[in-house]
């Protein structure tokens, strides 16, 4: 698969405050990647070094095989991007913002402008000053600037923090058709879980300016499962023997907990209940919860 | 070259909506027509050029581009500006050309009012050599004046906004009103420029400042010009 962001060892200092460190990380073509962390993590200094805003301490960023610091302003037309709040001239409107841009990136103005107003919605505010918008049309407003080239790559800094559901959704299949059908490789950082596990095929998930784990979308899909959690007071490589016996996927958790994310297992708890109290084992806890991404990552974050 | 084109007409259409610009049009214009009337040609243009070289040039050029640079931050537009198929270099070369552009019709705008004004008044011993003459000189002192305004730019660019350049302008103005007549004046830039003119009246050459006081005029545009390109280029913008 062709790689198109890469990064070796991004690290960036400010005098003795380290912001990032060692960051290595590779997207492929037509992925949706990811970066999930908390506010002031490292997401929007490492998506200002790659778009060469930045220079990094050490490390180097490549965005389509070529250095992003010192590129030609050719690399730039193949990437479209929006970093942290979106802000225009707040005096022109929804409709001259775009061709602003449009000129600058040598597109057919009037063409390129109704095209990608169309593809996100704005087509009503075309006509409204920005310094008029909600901030959910500014935030459209933004995807558009970065749109509206049709690029091959999208770097988005919290694209849709702003947005109301529709237009979360909205954004959302829009991203993932870009992906699927364009191969459009499309770079995310947020800090709302839930959407990105609704949307990116492979999560970053980076603290206090370090990459801690990349996850896939299955690994973060058995994230998701509802399970079942028991805990035995003694015994407990015997009960969770006699649980495999009785036909139930057991996994071993942490201080000694037997998880099972079978469906009938989740459906029925008190049969578990009965097969360990009827052998004797007595239960110290029975719990069916969905751990889901939430948990998982303040876990992560907290070691 | 056509990136620069794009960027120079997407300067332009900033610039020509603001009301910095229109704002200073009319300030100059104003300015321009209180201090009309004299004698002569030479004492009417002659108090307008006088005017515009120590005071009026200086601020309004400088304003101009303490706004078109200072707004991108101001306005928090200039993310926007940094990784685009335009080089930062030639963004901000456009910057340049539109407010050199844009200065330049100022200075045509106030010349051509206070021709009018000069008619409508009815000054005595109208000759096109004076009006040419006068023309000429306000041409240069506009030149000097937007040598002086690279630093400006500079300023904006490093302190992220329009108020500490637009500050700078007014306090340069201040120490070359203040030293001006004082032997440090040929060699303080913001002097130079009405120096020259009270010296070009009675000089026989068209440089009657010596060589020094026009090499830092120069040499302290090309400090603000590289400087300001620099920044763009080189500088982390967080």
């Amino acid at each position: 698969m062709q790689e198109i962001i890469r990064t070796e060892s991004l690290t960036k200092r400010y005098g003795d405050y380290s912001v990032l460190q060692d960051i290595s990380l590779n997207v492929y073509r037509g992925e949706i990647y990811g970066f999930l962390g908390l506010n002031g993590a490292g997401k929007t200094t490492t998506i200002r070094m790659l778009l060469g805003m930045i220079a990094p301490t050490s490390g180097e960023a490549h965005i389509n095989g070529q250095r992003v610091l010192g590129a030609k302003p050719d690399l730039w037309q193949q990437v479209g991007y929006m970093v942290e709040t979106p802000y225009a001239y707040p005096n022109f409107t929804v409709r001259e913002n775009l061709r602003l841009i449009a000129k600058l990136r040598g597109l057919p103005e009037k063409q390129s402008t109704e095209a990608v107003m169309d593809r996100l919605q704005l087509a009503r505010y075309a006509d409204t000053k920005a310094k008029n918008l909600s901030l959910g049309n500014a935030q459209k407003l933004g995807l558009a600037k970065a749109m509206i080239h049709n690029p091959s790559v999208l770097i988005l800094d919290e694209p849709t923090n702003a947005l109301d559901p529709a237009g979360i959704v909205h954004i959302r299949e829009l991203l993932r058709h870009l992906a699927k059908e364009e191969g459009v490789t499309v770079f995310i950082s947020s800090h709302i879980l839930e959407e990105m596990s609704k949307l990116a095929s492979r999560i970053g998930i980076i603290h206090g300016g370090t990459l801690l784990q990349e996850i896939s979308s299955q690994q973060f899909e058995q994230l998701r499962r509802k399970r079942l959690t028991v805990k035995v007071r003694e015994k407990g490589e015997l009960a969770s023997e006699l649980l495999r016996q009785a036909g139930y996927a057991t996994q071993i958790a942490d201080e000694g907990r037997i998880e099972i994310t079978d469906e009938s297992a989740i459906r029925q708890p008190e049969r578990i209940a009965k097969l360990l109290v009827g052998a004797d084992l007595p239960l110290a806890e029975l719990t069916v919860n969905e751990e889901g991404l939430e948990s998982y990552f303040l876990q992560r974050v907290s070691q | 070259m056509r990136s620069l084109w794009n960027a120079v007409y997407v300067e332009n259409r900033k610039l020509s909506r603001s009301p910095v610009l229109w704002g200073m049009l009319v300030f100059l214009l104003f300015v321009t027509g209180i201090r009309s009337g004299g004698a002569d040609w030479n004492e009417h243009l002659g108090n307008m050029t006088f005017l515009f070289a120590s005071v009026f040039g200086l601020m309004g050029f400088g304003t101009m581009t303490a706004w078109v640079f200072g707004r991108e931050y101001a306005d928090r537009t200039v993310k926007d500006l940094l990784a685009l198929p335009v080089s930062r270099t030639r963004i901000v070369i456009a910057k340049g050309l539109v407010i050199v552009g844009w200065c330049l019709i100022a200075t045509l705008t106030i010349f051509g009012f206070s021709l009018l004004l000069g008619l409508l008044i009815g000054v005595t011993g109208l000759s096109w050599s004076i009006v040419a003459d006068q023309f000429g000189g306000l041409l240069l002192i506009a030149a000097f004046h937007l040598l002086l305004c690279s630093p400006v730019a500079l300023l904006a660019s490093i302190s992220r906004g329009y108020l500490v350049p637009i500050a700078y302008a007014f306090t340069t103005l201040m120490v070359a009103l203040t030293a001006g007549p004082t032997a440090l004046g040929a060699y303080l830039p913001w002097s130079i420029p009405a120096l020259h003119l009270s010296m070009s009246n009675t000089a026989a050459s068209a440089f009657p400042l010596g060589i020094a006081s026009y090499g830092i005029l120069i040499l302290l545009f090309g400090i603000g010009a590289a400087g300001t390109v620099s920044w763009w280029k080189r500088a982390d913008q967080r």
